[in-house]
């Protein structure tokens, strides 16, 4: 790493440093520390490698936290480059992060520019050209030594090589925790790529993806770039990837196959065919980006796909409502919900509907404590008719009987009209009165969910209240075997938890996040109780929530907020103006509108500055 | 580290003896408030006031057309000198009934090189800076002087340090119309500015010694004065002024009659990318003409956006209008860029020679450095004596 060149040029610091690390020379030990995080050191540079100097002026001093350089003429440099400049008072190198680049010259108006040019001439090219520098903005991300007295003026700049890169990200550390504890930490995030043509694999600290320091990655961008999804699905393939690395022959207490991983597919068949390699294979140069990061491109494995029943499917039980093709029903399984199965999601199904005075909130409840408490009168109530047709409520509704409390028959007939579009109307098919016996619920699915498989929860096509039905029953089933919850008393149906041994985490990926946990405060929804719950206290059980949306700022702050990994694609200014970009600096904000496809900016906890990645396609068959 | 560290032994040595009187508020800028340019070159054609001879090859028209010719077409000019220098009012040294006022100059020159694309740099030895103290050798005793300028001498580190006599004679002190600058600061002043022409004519000098065959060209800021009387200096380069004395009249022999015109009658009919006939100045040794680089309807009035050029001619004989046109076509081309916005006297500057000036005045010393490393020594122990 960076250090040792410093150590070269500096032997007290050498010295003192050797004996706290060792009782050997600091270069020595830099260097065997060096070799055991599998770093090389970096190579010496040299002036004549140098693109620039650093430049400190009245109006524009350089700081703690950011230095400027004017760059040598015919460099090229980029935001999102890092650079190293020699300190200056020390022979330490301070590492930082281009976030802008302006061009000035000694015109001090444009009129003076106009004028300059013979009032205007077009043709002619000046003789002397107008003097003028390139001159970079850095922010500050790392200094060798940790010296963070400002990079002092006139000092070499240079582009950062990979292990610099490493240096000033804060990689280097997770390396060598990586090699002190002898497990896996480094998770391959994407690749950065600088101008010069340097390359680095940016790597995520695992205990900031999976806990326990900090979990949950949210990514947000424009829609048609098929990004977020590619990007989360490599991620998870890195994640599992990683997990079953051997540092100097050991292993994890956590392997891949203690890990199950939940998707939630939300549009057409994006994630219908992960267990299937590409058609034709993935383009050479994408195996080779795998292969750069230190990863092999593979499609996912032990996969179960979860997918709706339909209209369709109770004439034909094999055909689930999904978009084509259908994944083989070996390997997949059709979910529908009888009333039974929807006892504690009543609230779900009927979420987008105004209730302003809870009136229909409280008869849900009636009806779930009815039929979950297995209620005399609720006995006989097995289907959706039976419950409008042959239920205390019907009595209840008719004036046959006297409802409970102020409820009102007309307030149990509107429950009726709503229930009844819901399930009989306004239905994909999802609701039955009776399941065929080769179907199953999500909840059966997921309350045995297995470490080292994936499963793929098709909603695709479903309508919205549907949608928010399964998507709740994913996350309540989830986090309820995760929190214990079957000893706390939740209906975990006929699953016997004594023969059971759940996976060690849990990884749940959902898009359009923004759905199921808005942040408008008037929108209601039923499950943002359970998605705050996962993303506050997940990281400890587990639980791991991977979600995306468009608009960061559409989904609810506290569940951003507690996403350690923001990942960002190319995003439009007015979302940029929002509150929940704040954190990021103006020039990168303007460099988020235009990401190229393929490009996103990572924030992690462990990075000083977000920095720019390229990522590889997934390795599985994609039908768009 | 006090880059004036060096002199202080000098000023020690000043002050031993004499009394100090030293500038109120530590060294303060000396402004001179006249225009230098205008005011050298009158000093330089006080015997030529009234023009009477053409010096080229064809002498048949008063205005030429010069159509720019553009570096990218060829390059003529290469290097651009230019020099700069501040001073500033130390103190007063009084001994018994002689007295003189002290002042110290950065001094500097410098010389631009710009490549065929256009791109310029200046080479480290193309790039001279000294400090001078300046005084009246005649109004301090011998021991003083000596002391001082053996201190200066010895002085090691830094920038080379000289002591200057304000009395001695050059090119300009001893014109008649030296005028004000008699008086000891103005002309402690001057002497800086004096210092400041030897270092770019010694530039110059070098220049010309490594390009003597590469047809390159110079252009250096300012007329040619006599310290350009050398054999070194014949060719190879122009002077470019920039704002000139108004003072000269022509009278020009034409097919039998002669005309008469003020400076400012024979510029209103300048047209742009035209110069004048190349006139003689002197007993022939310099040619000069002006040349229109900018539209007047453009500029205020008639004297602005044109240049004087002047040209060594040491044998005298008429200079070929070829070369002058060539020159002159080189010269307009010139124009773009220019420094409008940071000198007032941008419509006849070369962009080129305004670099090299930035180059000097960004190497000089802060006035903040300056006032607080160059003090009397032992002062506030002589005052508390006192």
């Amino acid at each position: 790493m960076a250090k040792k060149n410093d150590r070269e040029d500096k032997p007290e610091a050498t010295a003192d440093k050797g004996e706290v690390l060792g009782g050997v020379g600091g270069e020595i030990v830099e260097a065997v520390r060096a070799e055991q995080a599998g770093e090389q050191p970096a190579a010496q540079q040299t002036p004549e490698e140098a693109i620039g100097r650093a430049t400190a002026t009245e109006r524009a001093p350089n700081s703690s936290e950011r230095f400027s350089f004017w760059l040598k003429p015919g460099n090229m440099i980029n935001p999102f480059d890092i650079v190293a400049a020699k300190q200056g008072l020390d022979q330490s190198m301070t590492y930082g992060l281009v976030t802008n680049i302006h061009h000035s010259t000694d015109a001090p108006s444009h009129l003076s520019n106009y004028i300059a040019n013979d009032f205007g001439e077009l043709t002619a090219e000046p003789n002397t050209p107008r003097q003028g520098a390139n001159v970079a903005d850095v922010s500050v991300l790392a200094n060798t030594e940790d010296t963070y007295m400002p990079v002092q003026n006139e000092a070499l700049v240079w582009f950062a090589d990979e292990n610099g890169i490493h240096a000033g990200l804060g990689i280097d550390t997770m390396k060598r925790k990586e090699q002190e504890r002898g497990v896996p930490i480094c998770v391959p995030a994407g690749l950065i790529e600088m101008s010069n043509g340097t390359t680095a694999t940016a790597f995520l600290d695992k205990e900031y993806v999976l806990g326990p320091e900090g979990a949950h990655v949210n990514i947000s961008g424009i829609s048609g770039l098929a990004t977020k999804t590619s990007y989360i699905m490599f991620l998870i393939q890195s994640i599992l990837q990683t997990m079953d690395k051997r540092i100097d022959g050991r292993q994890d207490r956590v392997r891949s196959s203690d890990v199950a991983v939940v998707l939630v597919n939300v549009k057409y068949n994006d994630l219908l065919a992960i267990d299937e390699p590409p058609d034709g294979g993935l383009p050479p140069d994408q195996i080779e980006l795998w292969r750069r990061l230190g990863l092999e491109p593979k499609e996912f494995s032990n996969v179960t796909y979860l997918l709706p029943a339909g209209k369709d499917s109770q004439r034909d039980p094999g055909r689930a409502n999904c978009y084509a093709p259908q994944p083989d029903l070996m390997k997949s399984k059709i979910f529908a919900y009888e009333l039974r199965d929807c006892m504690d999601k009543l609230d779900a199904m009927l979420a987008d509907i105004p209730d302003e005075y809870g009136v229909l909130d409280a008869i849900v409840g009636i009806v779930r404590e009815g039929l979950e408490g297995n209620q005399r009168d609720w006995q006989a109530v097995r289907t959706w008719q039976d419950l409008i047709n042959n239920s205390p409520l019907t009595r209840w509704a008719n004036g046959q009987a006297q409802a409970p409390g102020a409820l009102q028959a007309r307030s149990i007939q509107r429950f009726f009209r709503y229930l009844r579009k819901a399930v009989y109307h306004r239905t994909t098919g999802l609701f039955v009165d009776r399941k065929n016996q080769a179907w199953t619920t999500v909840r059966d699915e997921l309350c045995r969910i297995q470490g080292g498989h994936t499963y793929v929860v098709d909603i695709a096509k479903l309508h919205d209240n549907e949608q928010m039905l399964v998507f709740g029953d994913v996350v309540r089933t989830i986090y309820g075997v995760f929190s214990g919850a079957g000893e706390m008393g939740m209906d975990l149906g006929d699953f016997d938890e004594a023969d059971y041994e759940p996976p060690k985490r849990v990884i749940i990926f959902v898009d359009e996040l923004n759905k199921y946990a808005p942040s408008e405060r008037g929108k209601k929804s039923p499950i943002l109780e359970d998605l705050l719950e996962i993303s506050e206290r997940g990281r400890s059980l587990g639980v791991v929530l991977m979600s995306a949306q468009q608009f960061a700022s559409a989904v609810h702050d506290r569940i951003i907020g507690n996403a350690a990994t923001k990942v960002f694609g190319r995003t439009a200014p007015t979302e940029l103006s929002q509150s929940n970009y704040r954190f990021l600096n103006d020039d990168v904000k303007m460099h988020l509108t235009r990401l190229d496809k393929g490009d996103l900016v990572v924030t992690h906890p462990i990075y000083r500055q977000p920095i720019k990645i390229k990522f590889p396609r997934p390795a599985y068959k994609q039908h768009r | 580290m006090n880059p004036f560290a060096a002199l202080q032994p000098a000023l020690a040595a000043l002050s031993d003896g004499p009394e100090i009187l030293p500038a109120t508020g530590q060294a303060q800028e000396y402004l001179q408030q006249f225009d230098v340019d205008e005011y050298y070159d009158r000093i330089r054609t006080e015997d030529d006031k009234k023009v009477s001879e053409v010096m080229e090859s064809r002498p048949d028209r008063l205005y030429v057309d010069v159509p720019p010719l553009p570096r990218t077409e060829q390059h003529v000019f290469r290097y651009f000198v230019d020099g700069s220098v501040k001073t500033f009012f130390l103190g007063t040294l009084v001994e018994h009934e002689r007295n003189t006022p002290v002042l110290l100059g950065q001094v500097g020159a410098a010389a631009v090189c710009r490549e065929d694309d256009g791109r310029v740099h200046v080479r480290p030895k193309d790039f001279r800076r000294q400090i001078v103290l300046l005084l009246n050798k005649d109004q301090v005793s011998a021991t003083v002087w000596n002391n001082a300028e053996a201190a200066l001498a010895n002085a090691r580190g830094g920038l080379p340090m000289r002591l200057v006599d304000t009395k001695e004679d050059d090119a300009y002190n001893a014109s008649k119309s030296f005028g004000n600058n008699k008086e000891p600061r103005s002309r402690a002043a001057h002497k800086a500015n004096w210092e400041m022409r030897l270092l770019e004519r010694d530039l110059l000098r070098d220049l010309l010694a490594e390009h003597d065959s590469s047809g390159a060209y110079i252009a250096i800021d300012g007329g040619l004065g006599k310290e350009f009387k050398l054999n070194e200096f014949n060719r190879g380069f122009v002077g470019v002024i920039k704002n000139f004395s108004k003072e000269q009249v022509f009278e020009l022999s034409s097919r039998g009659r002669t005309i008469r015109k003020s400076l400012f009658e024979l510029l209103a009919a300048l047209k742009v990318n035209q110069r004048t006939a190349a006139f003689a100045r002197g007993d022939g040794h310099v040619v000069f003409w002006y040349l229109r680089i900018r539209e007047q309807r453009h500029l205020e009035y008639p004297m602005m956006g044109v240049m004087k050029i002047e040209y060594p001619n040491p044998t005298r004989a008429m200079v070929d209008s070829d070369l002058i046109n060539h020159l002159s076509r080189a010269m307009v081309a010139e124009r773009t860029v220019t420094p409008h916005g940071k000198d007032r006297r941008w419509h006849a500057h070369l962009y080129p020679i305004y670099l090299a000036e930035q180059v000097i005045k960004n190497g000089f010393y802060s006035d903040e450095v300056l006032q607080a490393g160059v003090k009397w020594p032992g002062l506030e122990r002589r005052t508390a004596s006192r």
